[in-house]
């Protein structure tokens, strides 16, 4: 039906994990490219699409992006930059997990870029064990173990506290 | 009882370990985001994390912050773990190398990089950026295939010498970014030859390309938007612009006898011109040339003296002009500018229709340049903002001006 014709105005309802149900304009949701596929493939946009994976906050945060980037011209590049480098600050961990994983499967590359060089930016220049405390990795090497791990790319470790 | 289970479900989840449960492609990606040697290192976290570095796609390999942290760039058993690592990282990345980035501050084995690098090329290389030591620069050739290489997006040369081997073909089909840094060509036609071997190209950057048998540099370039050229001209040579798509403009030259030449700007919007020692009557003409090319123009910031004849014609070359930003004062005035000061019967258009911001930093506040001053502010009907940042041996001020 109303999928094939062209119109700004068009919306559709995903639905999150949590039962939540959100109103989308379909400009908005074509930066998806999950969605896009799913919209080409004729699946009729009258349809509430499930996200059986993304919780409601987070989609929430991510259609926020998408407006943004939906909405903005090509020219106001600038002004994309500064909101994306806003857009991840001070949000926690837990949070941003879920960001970079709604954004993996719903594959938005903007978004996955930005919070994956987030995540990146935390485990840079920081000792391994700090990394561990942060993100609660558990080191499971016998001590034997950690210093053949070591020895293989000596040069890697050179210069860590 | 329900809110005590929910906090303690909550704070369960607060500590638990998401990174490590994270899909291997995603933490393949989060991973090719950093310095190779930190992403390396992450093998150290836990057994999960041992082998997950191998599969990154893109490298930043830097031997500064891999050997020279503790100043140990000179332990050869420290550069042969180096070297036996970016060998063994090419031979395992068989089909895809997305990106590669080596910068060489130590000197190696000539042949050994060459062969990393064409290693690179059978690998569908996206994105290459090489920047070498000073002692490695003349002893090391680009392979041939980097000049026909269909996947190559982005290419960036830092400090590769002399580029003696153009090879007669070049065809570069994919190359969106081109960045030469401190790239000196042999004659006009291995560099002219280059250029036109990249089609697409959008994004040119040249700095420091000299070469002293190169005397015109054809920029023919139907796709660029962007282009950067900083001392890229010396003697009588001549740099032509034949870019009908050209956005963005940034020049950083000294033009005593070399010349830009405009064929084709059309559709330019933003010019950034820095011309040092500019002033002499040859390069005037050669100025006045090149900014009667961009008609377009609608933010231009000049790095350079002016002076009111220039001015008045800048300004009626440019009849869509809305930002004028004059990085270096207005002028340095003699007697002979004040025989010049005839302001034009017909006000430029510009003014009157589309001259919203004026920026001028280096303002001395001579009589003169008041007077430029004051003309701008009078006839320029529908001027929003004006900033001038005035500069005097000790004292220091800025005036702010808008339309509310």
């Amino acid at each position: 039906m109303a999928s094939s014709i062209e119109n700004n105005n068009e919306k559709l309802t995903l639905k999150s994990s949590d039962g939540e149900e959100f109103l989308v304009e379909k400009h908005v949701a074509l930066q998806s490219t999950l969605l896009q596929n799913m919209l080409d493939s004729d699946c009729s946009s009258a349809d509430v699409i499930p996200l059986p994976k993304i919780d409601a906050r987070t989609l929430a945060l991510v259609l926020g992006y998408c407006k943004k980037h939906a909405d903005a011209s090509s020219s106001k590049q600038g002004e994309l930059n500064s909101f994306d480098s806003e857009f991840l600050k001070d949000m926690d961990m837990g949070a941003l997990f879920n960001l970079v994983l709604a954004a993996n499967f719903m594959e938005i590359k903007g978004l996955l870029d930005i919070a994956a060089q987030k995540i990146a930016d935390t485990i840079k220049d920081k000792p391994h064990q700090e990394v561990r405390e942060i993100f609660h990795v558990e080191n499971d090497y016998t001590p034997e173990e950690e210093a053949a791990v070591r020895e293989e790319n000596r040069w890697a470790f050179e210069g860590f506290p | 009882m329900a809110s005590i289970l929910k906090r303690q479900k909550l704070s369960e989840e607060q500590y638990k370990d998401r990174i490590s449960n994270l899909p291997n492609s995603l933490i393949a990606q989060i991973l090719s985001r950093l310095p190779t040697k930190y992403a390396v290192s992450t093998s150290v976290l836990s057994t999960r994390w041992k082998q997950l570095w191998t599969s990154i796609t893109s490298f930043d390999i830097d031997d500064n912050l891999l050997l020279c942290p503790q100043n140990k760039s000179t332990d050869p058993s420290l550069q042969r773990s180096f070297t036996s690592f970016v060998q063994g990282v090419l031979l395992r990345h068989v089909s895809c190398v997305q990106r590669f980035r080596l910068k060489c501050s130590q000197s190696y084995d000539a042949s050994l990089v060459n062969g990393w690098i064409a290693d690179t090329l059978l690998r569908n290389i996206q994105e290459l950026d090489l920047d070498l030591s000073f002692w490695m620069r003349h002893s090391t050739v680009l392979p041939q295939d980097l000049f026909t290489c269909r996947t190559l997006v982005v290419l960036k040369l830092n400090n590769y010498g002399d580029m003696n081997t153009v090879p007669t073909s070049v065809f570069l089909p994919s190359l969106r970014i081109l960045h030469l840094d401190c790239i000196g060509f042999v004659d006009d036609d291995s560099i002219n030859r280059f250029l036109f071997g990249c089609p697409v190209l959008e994004e040119l950057s040249m700095s420091g390309c000299v070469g002293g048998n190169v005397s015109v540099i054809n920029i023919v370039a139907p796709m660029l938007t962007s282009l950067f050229m900083h001392d890229c001209l010396s003697g009588e040579r001549k740099i032509v612009l034949d870019t009908p798509a050209l956005l963005y403009l940034t020049i950083m030259d000294s033009a005593e006898d070399g010349c830009y030449l405009v064929e084709n700007l059309c559709h330019l919007i933003r010019a950034d011109i820095f011309f040092y020692a500019a002033g002499s009557s040859a390069n005037f003409k050669a100025l006045t040339d090149l900014l009667k090319g961009m008609s377009n123009v609608q933010f231009l910031q000049l790095g350079f003296s002016t002076e009111w004849e220039f001015l008045l014609e800048l300004l009626e070359n440019s009849p869509h002009l809305e930002t004028l930003v004059f990085k270096e004062g207005l002028g340095n005035f003699g007697v002979f500018t004040q025989l010049l000061w005839n302001p034009a019967p017909n006000v430029p258009s510009c003014l009157l229709f589309h001259l919203k911001v004026i920026g001028i930093s280096d303002f001395r506040g001579e009589k003169e340049e008041w007077r430029m001053v004051d003309y701008l502010l009078q006839k320029a009907k529908v001027l929003e903002k004006v900033n001038i940042d005035y500069c005097d041996g000790g004292s220091k001020w800025t005036i702010h001006a808008s339309r509310t």
